[in-house]
């Protein structure tokens, strides 16, 4: 009989630990999802000249995703063509209370260029800024 | 003659054994119901997020690929509820299949424009109250008329039936804020798509949405405006919308 319920509870907890493990990635998968609309948008505003192309951060974004913070990392590129200025954007974005973080390349034209807007961090439902 | 003793369980024993057993069987129906009930919320939570994604890209894809068609003056044309776009895209396999010259085409031929549709589908239940089925994406390949016919020129896909709110703004790069319009005639620097799971109550602003919302703000590379003023339209030669 112990060696039955040995085995019973053995089997249970092995479960437990699978379900567990299932929860876990469900929620990764949503965090990526989200890291990644975060991100996207992040360039967007880097794109729409509301950010500008420089290193910033790591700053949290506003409400609701006040968990996630970002942070943008500027790279001159070297290229052949004369007065074609490409500069490396990465853009990270964090999850400090669980350590995910997610990363975006993009190359874009030149820092140097005047932006229309200064740095802003993102603004989810605010209609000001996107 | 040795006499065997048969020894069976006192009915203590067998009490014991038939309690364990109905102890341990309880425990274990709870246990699979709850492994159950775990399972289907990851599962529900796992697609739910695997069509955001989907829809998320696929929408991505379609407004950076954004332009003016100057042919039918056409660029982004939507509200705060749903948009068309002109976008571009690959034409169908049987453009690419070989054929002898004797025959005769065997498709249709496409163009590498296309006008694309992102809204809820709605539909009417029995009692004439209205059904959100899904989001649904549009979309009509040929492009002879700026007006067309549901389910003959323009064609729909439900694509994900469990995203029941979709809410679009448009970046005005002239005004420096979000329009919950946009005309038709050229694009948008930026389109703003908010999906959620929950439909909208009665009575809310589409702003005011209560539930929780995947949002994502796409640029729109062809709706950045020139030193002159007018788009740039790249795909199309290099030339200017109207």
């Amino acid at each position: 009989m112990v060696l039955a319920l040995a085995v019973f509870f053995g089997v249970a907890v092995a479960i437990l630990g699978g379900l567990s493990m299932c929860m876990r990635s469900a929620r990764q998968v949503r965090q990526e999802a989200q890291a990644a609309d975060l991100a996207v948008t992040l360039l967007s505003e880097i794109q729409l000249g509301l950010v500008q192309i420089a290193d910033a951060g790591p700053t949290p974004f506003e409400d609701p995703y006040a968990e996630w913070t970002w942070q943008t990392v500027a790279t001159p590129v070297e290229t052949l063509i004369e007065g074609a200025d490409l500069t490396q954007v990465e853009i990270i974005v964090r999850n400090p209370g669980n350590g995910y973080t997610f990363r975006l390349y993009q190359l874009l034209p030149g820092a140097e260029e005047e932006t229309p807007g200064g740095t802003t961090a993102m603004a989810a439902d605010s209609g000001e800024t996107p | 003659m040795r006499r065997r003793t048969l020894r069976g369980f006192t009915l203590l024993e067998v009490v014991l054994a038939v309690t364990l057993a109905l102890a341990l069987m309880a425990a274990m129906l709870t246990f699979y119901k709850q492994a159950a009930d775990v399972r289907a919320i990851v599962k529900e939570a796992a697609e739910t997020v695997g069509s955001e994604r989907t829809v998320m890209n696929l929408v991505t894809a379609d407004v950076r690929a954004a332009l003016v068609c100057s042919q039918v003056g056409f660029g982004v044309e939507g509200n705060i509820d749903g948009m068309r776009l002109a976008t571009t895209a690959l034409p169908g396999a049987t453009v690419w299949a070989v054929q002898r010259t004797t025959e005769g085409p065997a498709a249709p031929a496409e163009r590498d424009v296309q006008i694309i549709g992102y809204r809820l589908r709605i539909t009417e239940d029995e009692q004439g109250q209205p059904v959100i089925e899904g989001l649904e994406r549009t979309y009509q390949k040929v492009l002879t008329a700026r007006t067309a016919e549901e389910g003959k020129e323009i064609l729909g896909t439900l694509l994900a039936p469990r995203l029941k709110f979709l809410r679009l703004r448009y970046w005005d790069a002239g005004a420096g804020a979000w329009s919950e319009g946009w005309g038709g005639g050229d694009l948008p620097a930026a389109v703003e798509i908010v999906l959620g799971i929950e439909p909208l109550p009665e009575g809310v602003e589409p702003l005011e949405y209560p539930y929780e919302t995947f949002r994502r703000v796409v640029y729109v590379p062809a709706g950045a405006k020139a030193p002159g003023g007018s788009a740039i339209v790249r795909g199309l030669g290099g030339e200017s919308a109207p």
